[in-house]
């Protein structure tokens, strides 16, 4: 069997914890309990042929201040960047946190989730900024935790681009 | 070596007779090799100086080496008492370069194996603390004693029971299982997210709390589960113990986790994920899975003991069966000559039955009951007894007493063949056995002058009034010995009970209170009455009518009567007759009427049997006025006579 650690990253609130959720248990609910350091969680999937397990870390922050330790990216053979979409400013959060992964692991793969999609009406990140992103060749996924949108489709993306390395 | 000096000799063998000229092989030779004899004229030369061959092996050396670690590891054992001699040399000769090297890892290993000790001593520490003052730990004080191991370590064998549940083998930097080892009969939790979830907390912990790099969570406690941790390089090992984690799980782990990098240090530094490569490292992790259940061991011990010592017990039994009988057979004959009223005439053994007959005194000893006394089966023993009358003292008195059944409150005793009783006893008892125990076989005489008869209160009742004899309208009662008497009686029966009644067998008091003394009583009454009596006169001295006369006669029966009852008390009566006369008339006239009117009462007194020296007829002349007074409310007249009566001591 192959396992895989895969961290969740994003500043506060973004979902990330509401991601893993939904991606294990397919469920949503409105209040979580806020983590306590970090939450391992595991799901089996087959890709391209290939039975492997991820295990997910989803690393809690109390506030976008809070510096991720580095003993929690080692090892890890992916992450998962979150943004929230009505939040412009995660977006800098996860530019930051993915320069730190790569300072610790190197060059990894990873999958951006654009996150709260259902929220379109509040919506606040601006298409050109993601499409710059795009030109920057960053795998992007447009995702909701509430509705499941997006959230297997990233996930499965991230397994496939890990067997590819 | 051998192969290249033999081949020249053995190409020479060949053609012996033909010589080639020197010549013409040089030209062929020339031919053949052309130019390159110049080139293996140097490398010849080459091979032939040290220098230059040592240069040359100098620049492949390194890659060389590189190579054949990568194909085996044969480089290893051949450099290594080589290296070994040179790390030797190096110290004997100048140790400081060494120790300069070797000076940054030592400081931190020797920290961390002092903080180890000191940690495994704590734990057993306390474990001795807690135990060393219970009972157990006593116990376990002797049996270091007797091993002569460290009391520490005997309560280290003894306390910890415990079960290593589960073994996780996690990669360090990625914190995956690599392998997970579960003891038979746990449920298993999912291994994956546990490990994760370890190497998260480890990880937590060590940048929250600790300062330095390399100290390790190594125990987290929860309840009764300890999760014991054990750090190598690059996997470490996390244990599930319900229980004590053992000392020995500690060295355990650490002997697993060597052999784990032994085996897979390049599979552990190449990890990507893929487990596969270690799952033959579950046969590393069994070995720890340790498991302590004392009391269940120890159980087993007594019960071998016991049914060994059954075992042994019973052919002892059997194996000298026939001399305890034996034993057994004159201890009993024995007991029974030894006992009183029980005479042996013979006693004999045969076919593994005994038989015993002779005397038997009634009252001695059953002899049955001494059998299983004496440690023999009833079954084999048959007893022939007559019956005889012993004469000891003992005999004699026990006998006395089982045909009498004195009452505890009774002493027999014998002595010089008189037989005496002491004590009380019910009048009935005595009576009934005295003619028994004056005839008992074995005795001269029967005293019971000293034993004090005891009667029921019935009995004293019925003595009672056969002696008293009492009037009908007496009642007697005995409680407790205590007679009560009520009721009336004459004078004469009073004072007949006042000087008997005590004496009767078995009274102890007489309560006469409630008795009234009917002589007494008459007595008082007639006094009484005469006081109140008149007798009324016509004019002169003539009585007033019938009526008079008849009461007149009472007066006369009451005084005779009280001339009887008086003398009964010691007492003489005297009774003054006393005239009275109206108003009317001069008071001389009035004077001598009364006086004659008193004495006309007193001759018909005296005609009708009264002794005239208890009458008395007082002058009236000057008690008269005094006495209207008193009582002219309630006589209309005063024609009449009264009466006086008093009562003298006798002198
Ligand atoms: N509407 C909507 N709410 C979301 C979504 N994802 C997360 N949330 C909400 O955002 C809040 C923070 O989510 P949480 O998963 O705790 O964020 P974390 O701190 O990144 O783990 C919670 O109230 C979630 O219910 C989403 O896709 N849509
Ligand atoms: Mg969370």
């Amino acid at each position: 069997m192959i396992n895989k650690k895969v961290c969740m990253l994003g500043e506060f609130a973004v979902g990330k914890t509401s991601l893993v959720v939904q991606y294990v248990a397919r469920m949503f609910s409105e209040k979580y309990h806020t983590t306590l350091g970090v939450r391992v969680d595991k799901k089996k999937i087959n890709v391209a042929d290939q039975d492997m397990q991820l295990i997910l870390w989803d690393i809690h922050g109390k506030d976008r201040f809070t510096t991720i330790h580095e003993t929690y990216l080692r090892g890890m053979s992916g992450y998962l960047l979150v943004v929230d979409g009505t939040r412009p400013e995660t977006l800098e959060t996860a530019r930051s946190l993915k320069a730190q992964a790569e300072k610790t692991v190197g060059p990894v793969p990873f999958i951006l989730m654009l996150n709260k999609i259902d929220l379109a009406v509040s919506w606040a990140i601006p298409d050109e900024e993601i499409s710059s992103l795009k030109k920057k060749s960053w795998p992007i996924i447009r995702t909701s935790a509430k509705t499941g949108e997006g959230v297997e489709e990233a996930f499965t993306a991230l397994a496939i681009q890990m067997i590819k390395k | 070596m051998n192969n290249i000096s033999g081949r020249p000799s053995d190409h020479s063998g060949l053609k012996p007779g033909r010589p080639p000229s020197k010549e013409a092989y040089k030209t062929l030779r020339e031919l053949i090799v052309g130019s390159d004899i110049a080139d293996i004229k140097r490398i010849h030369a080459r091979m032939k100086d040290p220098e230059r061959r040592a240069e040359d092996i100098s620049q492949v050396l390194p890659e060389a080496v590189i190579l054949q670690t990568r194909q085996d590891n044969r480089m290893v054992p051949a450099l290594r008492s080589t290296v070994e001699q040179i790390i030797q040399l190096s110290v004997k000769r100048d140790p400081k370069p060494l120790v300069d090297a070797l000076f940054p890892i030592i400081g931190p290993a020797i920290r961390k194996s002092v903080a180890e000790a000191f940690r495994q001593m704590m734990q057993s520490l306390n474990t001795t603390l807690e135990y060393s003052t219970s009972l157990k730990g006593l116990k376990w004080r002797l049996q270091a004693l007797r091993t002569g191991k460290p009391f520490a370590e005997v309560v280290l064998l003894n306390t910890f029971l415990y079960r290593v549940e589960q073994i996780f083998l996690i990669h360090r930097e990625t914190g995956l299982l690599l392998n997970h080892a579960v003891a038979e009969g746990i449920a298993v939790q999912d291994g994956d997210m546990v490990s994760g979830m370890l190497t998260a907390i480890n990880d937590f912990v060590r940048d929250s709390f600790t300062p330095r790099k390399t100290d390790a969570l190594t125990i987290v406690r929860v309840g009764e589960t300890t999760v014991v941790v054990e750090e190598g390089p690059h996997a470490y090992l996390a244990g599930v113990v319900r229980g004590n984690p053992p000392v020995r799980l500690r060295l355990c782990f650490q002997e697993v986790l060597e052999g784990i990098h032994l085996e897979f240090g390049r599979e552990l530094i190449q990890f990507d994920g893929d487990t596969a490569p270690f799952e033959t490292a579950a046969t590393h992790l069994a070995p720890c899975l340790l498991t302590q259940l004392k009391p269940r061991t120890r159980k087993t011990s007594p019960l071998m003991w016991i049914i060994l010592l059954g075992i042994l017990g019973f052919s002892i039994f059997w194996a000298t069966g026939w001399i305890r009988d034996q034993m057994r057979w004159s201890a009993y004959l024995d007991r029974l000559r030894s006992e009183p009223g029980i005479v042996i005439t013979s006693a004999e053994k045969r076919a593994g039955k005994f038989r015993v007959s002779g005397l038997r005194d009634p009252l001695s000893t059953d002899p049955d009951t001494l059998i299983s006394e004496a440690g023999l089966d009833k079954d084999r023993v048959t007893g022939h007894w007559e019956r005889f009358y012993a004469m000891q003292p003992s005999f004699i008195l026990g006998r006395a007493k089982h045909l009498t059944r004195p009452p505890s409150s009774m002493t027999l005793t014998l002595k010089n063949d008189i037989l005496v009783a002491r004590g009380t006893a019910p009048i009935t008892w005595i009576t009934r056995n005295r003619p028994i125990l004056s005839t008992l076989p074995g005795i001269s005489s029967y005293d019971d002058t000293q034993l004090v008869p005891l009667y029921t209160d019935a009995m004293i009742l019925e003595k009672a009034r056969l002696q008293l004899q009492p009037p009908a309208s007496v009642t007697l009662d005995v409680k407790n010995g205590n007679l009560t008497v009520a009721g009336r009686a004459p004078h004469q029966w009073i004072l007949n009970l006042k000087s008997t009644g005590a004496r009767i067998a078995g009274v102890n008091t007489v309560q006469s209170e409630q008795l009234i003394d009917m002589d007494k009583q008459e007595m008082d009454e007639i006094g009484q009455v005469l006081k109140q009596t008149a007798i009324g006169f016509s004019q002169g001295i003539t009585l007033a009518g019938p009526d008079d006369t008849a009461t007149l006669n009472k007066v006369a029966d009451l005084i005779r009567r009280l001339q009887i009852l008086a003398p009964l008390f010691k007492l003489t009566p005297q009774i003054k007759i006393m005239g009275h006369t109206d108003m009317a008339g001069s008071d001389d006239i009035n004077h001598r009427l009364r006086q004659a009117r008193a004495k006309k009462v007193r001759s018909i007194l005296v005609e009708k049997g009264v002794s005239p020296s208890i009458l008395r007829v007082p002058d009236m002349k000057n008690q008269e006025a005094d006495y209207m007074k008193k009582v002219k409310t309630i006589l209309l007249t005063g024609r009449r006579v009264t009466f006086e009566v008093n009562l003298l001591q006798k002198r």
